[in-house]
C-alpha cells in the first residue's frame, strides 16, 4: 500500500511563501481561490511577541468528510483514489459547496466566476492556454469547487510510469510546493515506505495532524513548535 | 450514613432526569433527519447554501430551529488560525465554526455522518 503524507515543520518555515508562489504557477491559480495559504499570527506580548507561520493546503483526509457530504446528496464528485489523493471532478461538480460548509480546514475553495489576474488588462499567455492543454484538474471553471490535489498531474505520471517509489524523491514525481522550499520545511512520500524521506522524517521528529478532534485523519503532519495539543 | 444515602438519591435522580431527557430529544433529532433522508420532510429540491432556497439553511433552520448565531459567529471571522479560508471574502452572516457540526454529524450521532471520532 502506498499512504501519501506531508510533513510541514513550523520549526523551520520562515513565512518566505515559495511554496505557495509555487502552487500558484503550478497549478493556475484562480484568483480568489488559492489552493495553498500562508496564515500568519502574533503570539506572546510584547517583548516576546513572535510570529507563527502556518502552510495550509488540502489534508487529503483519510476519512474525507468532503467526500461523505458529496456522497450524501449523491453527487459522487469528490474521490479519493489509489494513492490516497482526495480530487474534485469538475464535471460532476454542481457547487452545491456541501463540501466547503463541512471540512474543519476551510480548504474546498468555490469560485463564483473567473476573473483575470491582473484585472482589466486581459489575460497573460499563460492564463490564455486552452483546456485541451491543460490536465484536468486545472481546466478551471466557474460555479465548481477547487482544491489542492497534491499536485495530482505530477503523481499520476509516477504511477503511469511505475515509480511510485519515487514519489517524494524525483522532482517530475512531487508536488511542487514541497520541492521550492528553502529551508526544507515540506517533505512528502510514502509513509507505508520505511526507507521515505517522510517516514525518517516523521521517526526523528514528533508531528501531529490538525484538529484531530474531527476524526478525518488527515495525511498532512505538522511538527508544532511546542510538540502535539 | 444519611449523607451517603442522599447523596445516592441524588445521583438517582439526575440518572433518571438525564435518561428521560436523552429519551425526548434524541428521538425527535433522529426523526427529523429520518423524515429528510427519506423525502418526507419539505426541504426543498435546491443543493445550495442559499439561505432562504437551498435545501442546507432549510434544514438546519427551519426543520431543526437551528438560529443563525447556533453556526456563525458574527460579522467577522473566529480566532480560527487554522482555516484555508480564514483570509477569504467576508460575506453573509460571517464565519461558522464546524465544532457545532459534530454534535450530530460525528460517528455515532442522529444526522448524516461527516466526521468521525476523535483519535490519537
Amino acid at each position: 500500500m502506498t499512504k501519501l503524507v506531508r510533513v510541514i515543520d513550523m520549526e523551520r518555515c520562515m513565512g518566505c511563501r515559495a511554496c505557495i508562489a509555487a502552487c500558484h504557477v503550478e497549478n493556475h491559480l484562480t484568483p480568489g481561490s488559492p489552493w495553498n495559504v500562508m496564515i500568519e499570527h502574533e503570539v506572546g506580548r510584547y517583548p516576546y511577541a513572535r510570529t507563527v507561520f502556518t502552510t495550509m493546503n488540502c489534508m487529503h483526509c483519510e476519512d474525507p468528510s468532503c467526500k461523505h457530504a458529496c456522497d450524501a446528496i449523491g453527487v459522487h464528485a469528490i474521490t479519493k483514489n489509489e494513492l490516497g489523493v482526495v480530487l474534485v471532478d469538475y464535471d460532476k461538480c454542481i457547487g452545491c459547496r456541501y463540501c466547503a460548509a463541512v471540512c474543519p480546514y476551510g480548504v474546498p475553495q468555490y469560485t463564483e466566476s473567473l476573473s483575470e489576474l491582473y484585472p482589466g488588462e486581459g489575460k497573460t499567455p499563460y492564463e490564455a492556454l486552452p483546456d485541451s492543454t491543460r490536465h484536468p484538474t486545472h481546466r478551471k471553471r466557474a460555479n465548481v469547487v477547487e482544491k489542492c490535489t497534491f499536485c495530482w498531474h505530477k503523481l499520476e505520471k509516477a504511477v503511469a510510469a511505475g515509480r511510485e517509489s519515487e514519489i517524494g524523491r524525483h522532482p517530475d514525481y512531487t508536488p511542487s510546493c514541497d520541492l521550492v522550499c528553502p529551508v526544507e520545511a515540506r517533505v512528502f512520500g510514502d509513509l507505508d515506505d520505511p526507507t521515505s524521506p517522510v517516514s525518517e522524517y516523521l521517526g526523528r521528529k514528533k508531528a501531529t495532524q490538525l484538529k484531530k478532534e474531527f476524526g478525518t485523519r488527515p495525511q498532512v503532519y505538522y511538527v508544532l513548535e511546542g510538540g502535539d495539543y | 450514613m444519611t449523607t451517603r444515602l442522599a447523596r445516592l438519591a441524588f445521583a438517582l435522580c439526575m440518572a433518571v432526569s438525564a435518561a428521560a431527557l436523552g429519551a425526548d430529544s434524541k428521538p425527535g433529532l433522529k426523526g427529523i433527519g429520518d423524515r429528510i433522508r427519506a423525502g418526507q420532510a419539505e426541504v426543498g429540491t435546491d443543493y445550495s447554501m442559499d439561505a432562504k432556497r437551498g435545501r442546507f439553511h432549510i434544514i438546519h433552520s427551519k426543520e431543526l430551529g437551528m438560529r443563525c448565531a447556533a453556526c456563525h459567529q458574527g460579522k467577522t471571522y473566529v480566532d480560527d488560525y487554522i482555516s484555508v479560508r480564514r483570509e477569504g471574502p467576508r460575506k453573509g452572516p460571517g464565519r461558522y465554526i464546524n465544532n457545532s457540526c459534530t454534535g450530530c454529524h460525528a460517528k455515532g450521532g442522529p444526522a448524516t455522518r461527516f466526521y468521525g471520532t476523535a483519535g490519537r
